[in-house]
């Protein structure tokens, strides 16, 4: 039997690292990179507490997540080579046109 | 107690992975990396009991998600990956403290958590699906039409280009 | 039981996006159609009706204990109306494809006639009266885009936005009765309502109050005292839509409202009286100014505000199966009158003044004959499906004990029959008084009209046996199918010898009606002249409808521009322009101040979500 608290360890050290990539990394897609990573950390969690509960919920909720998070690298990477084609930005750094 | 071992050594690989993304240069080999650690994490998902998850999870981010990756990454040509750096380090540190803190709670309130062996069988999953969650169902699929549209246009040389 | 709704949306939808590209002849085929597949379906349920179902669709609205379903009923009232709207609608579309051939926004006009359809159904079929009031504002702001169709004509946009804002002053009344019932009942299903109702749960005086305030909302919608003057302009849009919209389904919403919360209204006196009074007296004061008119379809449109003052006045007297009796009857008889008149108007090349009109008879032959049944029909004529309705609301009324009430219903008979058969007599008969070039262009109207006109002649002339006088038959199948929807039941006992001396009475009145109007319109026609002058002031009231208009915009239009004006002075500029000029510069200010904070470093934001997430983490994992 696999421990509880590890399946939640696991989930929040993978978490972590996701957002670490996220912030870290410069350029569009890395970013997007950092962010699945960070889902699937979640959908991890989420299916625990679904397992724990007996509750399927979680679970359902995870094909829902896996399925924004697909949508979401697809318009994530189709925006990242518009503003490469566009205005030859490649690193988020360069975007700062929202600034106050 | 092999159970365990299994799951070790797969959130291994997976931490392995993660890491090894953050720290390296060359793109191609972090998302080969990711795809690793996808599919590790697939392993677990059909560990604890949800084997259908994990082949959706195979087939949706391993598979599609991460070829679009590959592809925008070959787009790119040769970037190489910058390194670490982090100026507002003291606030991220900030942060990380108070999430490790959480940790601490977790211990407390989950701690003795067991996880019932039990396998989530797909034609369970798909009753509850299809039965209370059919219009969000629907929805999702409207979003995914917006999303392909979406990226059509988006992708869409225009004039004067 | 669904599709029933789903086909007129479908095609609404499927108009509104293609409709450019269509051609009017794929139009005029899907759109008809898709009505006559939702009537088809609920013919296939018909069976099921009498016992009375609710189809849950979803759970819309859940706060606490209130818990407000998406549901269609389908029961013995849904399922007659229904039949009744998705009939009468698909005749009207097959025959506006004829009327509105010439329009250039053709797919336009189907696509608003289907969506009224669809929101139509909604308001018969909810089983709750919040998605009630979704079909009800649904029809009614269908109602609003169709008089204004011919938005280019400015009377037209005009009488569309009258419609809307008197409309707007009944759904208030609707709406704070709505909510109040919400408040008390804990409920919107409109078993729980009837039942809470009947069970004595809402005091009497609450009860009445609420009672009175849905009533207000009825009077906008079909178009009693006082709210009744957006009726009349509406006859700007076109025919067709006069005919479904302000003749045989929307503007009969109110009395469907009534029968449907009748547990809620016979145990409330106060309010069922007010409506019966309205009610009669709504009938009464629009047969009087119909008498006077010239337009021929103002003439209908008083016509229609009359005939469903008797509706409600039924209601409000508790014979609830009669008032919707005479609703269905009504629909296809009026139904059939409009879509004469309009057929009339067609041929004389858009003219509806019956001054112009006349020997129309040899013209066109098809509309005369079924218009004249439909005259037949209205004026109670024996034999004819409004003889039977009218007849029993009448019946009804006098053996309920309302007996002035009955004779004010019965000297409204009389002046029925007088004025529709004035109009039948100055546009069929007579002279043939336009002009040359008018009389050369005179036709029958194309198939696709006359052919709806047949059909509906057939149900006017029929219709009514379903519900034979008592002293016939004293069981009728009628009111035993609708009686299980009634929930306080009360027998009006019925005297055979007296109701057989007042079907006589009420007949021998329709006919001396009618004898009078041929006596005035054909035998003499310059005595409606000579009494005009000999009464010149009634006449005048009656040809100015009682002045209200005038009245109305005095009152409450001038009083509301001039009090506007006045608060515009006196605390508009200071205090709220102060008030709204002062909170710009503060937020201006701060602005400035926040803008600081916004880096334009995606790093920045990234840092902030971040740190959004941990502390919304923290609270809930410490149990805060």
């Amino acid at each position: 039997m696999i421990c509880g608290y590890s399946v939640i360890l696991l989930s929040f050290v993978l978490f972590l690292i996701g957002m670490a990539i996220f912030i870290s990394k410069k350029s569009f897609i890395m970013m997007l990179v950092g962010a699945e990573f960070s889902l699937n950390a979640i959908n991890l969690l989420f299916i625990f507490f679904s397992k724990v509960k007996n509750n399927l919920d979680g679970q359902i909720f995870v094909i829902f997540t896996l399925t924004v998070a697909a949508i979401e690298v697809a318009v994530g990477i189709a925006i990242a080579v518009l503003l490469y084609r566009k205005h030859k930005v490649k690193s988020r750094d360069d975007l700062k046109e929202l600034k106050g | 107690m092999l159970e365990t071992i299994v799951f070790l050594v797969l959130a291994l690989i997976i931490t392995g992975g993660g890491i090894y993304i953050l720290f390296s240069k060359e793109p191609v080999y972090s998302v080969f990396s990711l795809v690793v650690s996808l599919l590790a994490m697939a392993g677990i998902f059909a560990l604890i009991g949800a084997p259908f998850l994990a082949a959706l999870q195979i087939i949706i981010y391993a598979g599609a998600g991460v070829v679009m990756i590959v592809m925008a990454v070959m787009f790119y040509k040769n970037e190489k990956n910058s390194l670490l750096e982090l100026k507002k380090w003291w606030f991220g540190a900030i942060l990380l403290f108070v999430f490790l803190l959480n940790l601490l709670a977790i211990e407390l309130r989950f701690g003795k958590m067991g996880l019932s062996a039990g396998q989530t069988s797909t034609k369970e999953l798909s009753l509850e699906f299809f039965k209370n969650y059919i219009y969000p169902f629907e929805l999702i699929s409207v979003l995914i039409l917006v999303g392909v549209v979406g990226v059509l246009i988006l992708a869409k040389k225009r004039e004067g280009e | 039981m669904i599709f029933v709704l789903i086909f007129p949306l479908a095609s609404a939808l499927f108009l509104v996006l293609f409709g450019k590209y269509l051609s009017k002849k794929f139009v005029s085929i899907i759109s008809p159609l898709s009505v006559f597949l939702s009537f088809l379906t609920s013919l296939l349920y018909f069976s099921k009706a009498s016992e009375g179902i609710v189809y849950k669709i979803y759970n819309w609205i859940s706060i606490g204990n209130l818990n407000i379903d998406i549901a269609l009923k389908w029961d013995a009232l849904s399922s007659v109306m229904v039949l009744m709207v998705t009939g009468v609608s698909f005749l009207i579309h097959v025959y506006a494809t004829g009327y509105m051939h010439e329009d250039n926004s053709f797919s336009r006009f189907f696509a608003y006639m289907n969506l009224f359809t669809f929101f139509m159904l909604v308001l018969v079929l909810s089983s709750s009266i919040i998605m009630m009031f979704v079909g009800w504002e649904g029809v009614g702001l269908c109602s609003y885009l169709l008089i204004g169709f011919w938005f280019e004509k400015e009377s037209a946009s005009k009488a569309g936005m009258k419609a809307f804002i008197v409309n707007r002053i009944g759904d208030l009344g609707f709406l704070i009765g709505i909510f109040w019932i919400l408040y008390i009942v804990k409920s919107a299903d409109f078993d729980a309502i009837n039942k809470a109702a009947v069970s004595g749960n809402i005091p009497l005086t609450i009860a009445s109050l609420i009672g009175i305030l849905l009533f207000i909302g009825a009077t906008g919608k079909s178009a009693q005292i006082p709210l009744y003057v957006w009726l009349p302009d509406a006859m700007e849009g076109p025919t067709p839509v006069s005919a479904l919209i302000h003749a045989a389904t929307m503007v009969t919403a109110g009395v469907y409202m009534i029968v449907r919360l009748n547990g809620l209204f016979s145990v409330a006196h106060i309010a069922s009286t007010v409506v019966a009074i309205t009610g009669v007296f709504t009938a009464f004061y629009a047969a009087t100014i119909a008498i006077t008119q010239n337009d021929i379809k103002k003439v209908l449109a008083y016509s229609t505000i009359s005939q469903i003052g008797y509706m409600i006045f039924a209601a409000g007297i508790g014979a609830y199966a009669a008032a919707i009796f005479h609703l269905i009857t009504h629909a296809f008889f009026k139904a059939l009158l409009f879509l004469g008149a309009g057929s009339v108007i067609h041929a004389m090349g858009g003219i509806q003044d019956m001054r112009k009109m006349g020997g129309l008879k040899k013209h066109m032959p098809v509309t005369f004959w079924t218009f004249l049944v439909a005259g037949l029909a209205i004026s109670g004529v024996p034999g004819f499906a409004g003889f039977f309705s009218k007849d029993e609301i009448l019946a009804s009324s006098y053996f309920t004990g309302h007996k002035v009430l009955w004779l004010v219903g019965i000297i409204t008979a009389l002046l029925t029959a007088f004025y529709i058969f004035r109009l039948i007599f100055m546009t069929f008969y007579g002279k043939e008084r336009m002009d040359d070039e008018t009389k050369h262009y005179l036709h029958e109207s194309p198939k696709s009209m006359t052919i709806p006109l047949i059909i509906l002649a057939f149900f006017a002339a029929v219709g009514g046996y379903v519900s034979l006088p008592k002293f016939i038959s004293e069981h009728s199948i009628w009111e035993e199918y609708l009686h299980k929807i009634v929930y306080l039941k009360s027998e009006i006992h019925f005297l055979h010898s007296v109701e057989i001396n007042l079907t006589l009475l009420s007949s021998a009145l329709a006919l001396l009606g009618i004898l009078i109007a041929w006596y005035f319109y054909v035998k003499k026609t310059e005595l409606p002249f000579v009494i005009a002058k000999k009464v010149p002031f009634i006449y005048k009231l009656l040809l100015n409808k009682y002045y209200v208009d005038e009245i109305y915009e005095f009152v409450f239009v001038n009083s509301f521009v001039y009090g506007s004006e006045g608060i515009y002075e006196w605390f508009d500029k200071p205090v709220i322009d102060g008030a709204v000029n002062g909170s710009g510069k503060l937020a201006n200010f701060t602005g400035k101040l926040l803008a600081k904070l916004q880096t334009g470093n995606i790093k920045d934001y990234i840092y902030s979500i971040l740190a959004g997430v941990v502390i919304l983490l923290t609270f809930i994992l410490m149990g805060v």
